[in-house]
């Protein structure tokens, strides 16, 4: 149940920086910084301030489209290289203004928080649906993937608007697309802000389910990760995010779980001389190949994939087209 | 006064090592025209094969760095070979030219992991020749370990100099650099120019890496590879792939880095010294946006 959920919440940043990198063509190792952002506006409103759902989650979303709205102007002026390093400096940025606001992160060590799921009307804490009670994790559930849904919708819609085909515009031929008068310089921040948005909301999200978050979860190994899922799903596709965030967010936890029956995984850390990889580490051993793999063999990513055999599966089961050939095979058996 | 001059020396030996990894990423970019993070596994490996060497396999100090170096060479143009260079083109329109750089991410991934797997996470001593000990010039206590870092550091890129400036190899990097196709044309074997490369960074990174992990650096650790990125302001600095750029930008950082640790008051708050360099370089990056990518282009021209 935590898996999906983990799964949704990363679904959900993913979606996100899949705005900027799949559709607008701009990198960013720093989404990470915009989840922390969303987790520290949520334990503020949510935890510290007692403020319902409806006010602490969309808030979250706010707060990492305001940062976003931020450092926007910096990173996307940039290309290539330059964009990724400055992405980099972000984390760092990021890292040590999160260490240095303690009242509100807990500084190195870490807050808990316990927000409320009480929409009013209803009560994701305490679900209860024709006599059933659910639980705390069970209500998160369904917010978590009702964000994901919404998310997902806002985006598919997105593309076709304007504003979508514009960013799609930029990232094929930059001058093209700003001879053909579009303004490539707002499409970017806009397309910025909504990933940095996604990102806080993920991050509200990660805060209500670990209901503890630390300041060193939002640093390189996260940016890293969600660009590594949304790669693996494959950039600029709708199902991308989802597929990428349930492979290489489930896969690690997973290993963890059934460590003792995957051969060369051992449950703590190796003593010098006798190999073996930790189950802390499968994680990074998952990314790392996932990437590799899929840049090499299929850069279009997961999505396409499925895509690609979801078509051959079901021409494998449609019906034959009833022409003279087949009419003649049929005849002779 | 003395505590300037203390701070001076190390870092200036900072600032070297920074160079030092930073060069291992600007040559390949110049070579090979990709961006590739590897060498920030290079500096991680090189450290723990020097480990491996000198401390388990008890072979001579000398002899298990250029050993490291070597088999860290041999890697990375394996990974050139069957990775890097097949790479090119490939993937979604908008990573085309960053297909290098993923893979090379993830790589670095990997082989953390791998390190963590190996050697195990705990934090080890290379016993490296200089261990803890100070020269005393009056009152200012240098470690020795800086000193030689410098020296090795300049021995090292005065050999770089001379290869890319006065050997056949260097000029055909350097005008690969300028014109790949117009390099080829004239019989330019890009094969041979990456190789180089690699040899280049192996040495550079593993010096690096091994300077980084000595008893004063504070022993090895798992995630050298992440001080490694610590370098990177350093190459954005000195402008991407100029290699005297690469050694002011290395230098610029590991003073402000060191002044910063050394004098940067409480108040500013925890981990001001590492934030230091990455916010210069983000001004910098304000500032001139397009400045160094058109050094870049003249000095390509």
């Amino acid at each position: 149940m935590s898996l999906a959920g983990t799964i949704g919440i990363y679904a959900v940043a993913a979606i996100g920086l899949n705005v900027l990198s799949g559709y607008a063509g701009q990198i960013s190792l720093a989404q990470s910084v915009f989840v922390g952002i969303g987790a520290f506006a949520g334990v503020g409103l949510g935890s510290l301030a007692h403020l319902p759902l409806l006010v602490w989650l969309p808030a979250t979303f706010l707060a990492g489209g305001i940062a976003a709205a931020v450092a926007a102007p910096l990173t996307l002026r940039l290309k290539g290289v330059f964009q990724i390093v400055l992405s980099l400096g972000l984390i760092f940025v990021g890292n040590f203004i999160f260490v240095n606001t303690p009242a509100l992160t807990g500084g190195n060590s870490g807050i808990s928080a316990a927000p409320s799921l009480s929409l009013g009307f209803v009560d994701f804490g305490e679900l209860t649906i024709g006599g059933m009670r659910y639980s705390y994790e069970q209500g998160l559930f369904i917010v978590i993937w009702l964000c994901v849904a919404a998310g997902m919708v806002a985006v598919v819609n997105m593309r076709r608007t304007r504003f979508g085909r514009s960013l799609v515009a930029i990232r094929e031929a930059e001058t093209a697309a700003q001879i053909a008068g579009i303004n490539t310089g707002r499409a970017k921040v806009m397309a910025f802000i909504l990933a940095g948005a996604f990102g806080g909301l993920a991050g509200g999200l990660l805060m209500a389910q670990l209901r503890y978050v630390q300041a060193e979860q939002f640093g390189i190994n996260m940016g890293l990760e969600l660009l590594i899922i949304v790669v693996v799903g494959g950039l600029g596709s709708t199902w991308g995010p989802v597929l990428g965030a349930t492979v290489i967010s489930s896969i690690p936890i997973l290993a963890t779980q059934y460590a003792e029956y995957i051969p060369f995984l051992q449950e703590d850390f190796s003593q010098s001389g006798q190999f073996g990889i930790p189950v802390g580490q499968v994680g990074l051993i998952i990314y790392g190949l996932a990437l590799v793999l899929v840049m090499v063999f299929e850069p279009r990513g997961l999505a396409h994939l499925l895509q690609a055999g979801g078509r051959k599966a079901g021409s494998l089961f449609r019906r034959a087209p009833r022409g003279r050939w087949t009419r003649a095979a049929a005849d002779r058996k | 006064m003395n505590n300037f001059i203390q701070l001076t020396a190390s870092g200036l030996s900072l600032g070297i090592l920074y160079a030092l990894v930073a060069i291992g990423f600007a040559v390949l970019l110049k070579a090979t025209g990709h961006f590739n993070m590897f060498p920030g596994a290079i500096v991680l490996l090189g450290a723990y094969l020097t480990y491996q060497f000198h401390v388990l396999w008890q072979l001579d100090f000398i002899l298990s760095v250029v050993l490291a170096a070597a088999a860290c060479t041999a890697l990375g143009m394996l990974g050139e070979r069957f990775l890097f260079s097949r790479l090119a083109g490939k993937g979604h329109k908008s990573i085309e030219h960053l297909s290098v750089l993923l893979v090379s991410l993830g790589l670095i991934s990997i082989a953390q992991a791998m390190v963590v797997s190996v050697w195990g996470p705990l934090n080890y001593l290379i016993e490296d020749p200089w261990g803890l000990s100070v020269v005393r010039f009056g009152g200012v206590a240098i470690a020795v370990r800086d000193i030689w870092a410098v020296l090795l550091s300049l021995a090292l890129l005065a050999v770089f100099y001379v290869i890319i400036q006065h050997t056949k190899v260097g000029v055909g990097m350097r005008a690969a650099a300028s014109d790949p196709e117009a390099a080829r044309a004239q019989g330019i074997n890009p094969r041979v120019i990456s190789a180089t490369a690699w040899a280049m960074c192996g040495a550079a990174s593993v010096l690096a890496g091994m300077m980084l992990a000595t008893e004063i650096g504070g022993g090895l650790v798992p995630n050298l590879d992440q001080i490694a990125f610590s370098a990177l302001p350093a190459l954005i600095l000195g402008g991407l792939s100029s290699l005297p750029g690469c050694i002011y930008g290395g230098l610029a950082l590991g003073l402000v880095q060191t002044y910063a640790s050394g004098y940067a008051p409480d108040s500013l708050g925890q981990g001001f010294p590492t934030m230091l360099p990455w916010v210069v370089m983000i001004l910098l990056l304000v500032v001139k946006p397009g400045g160094f990518a058109k050094t870049l282009q003249t000095r390509k021209a």
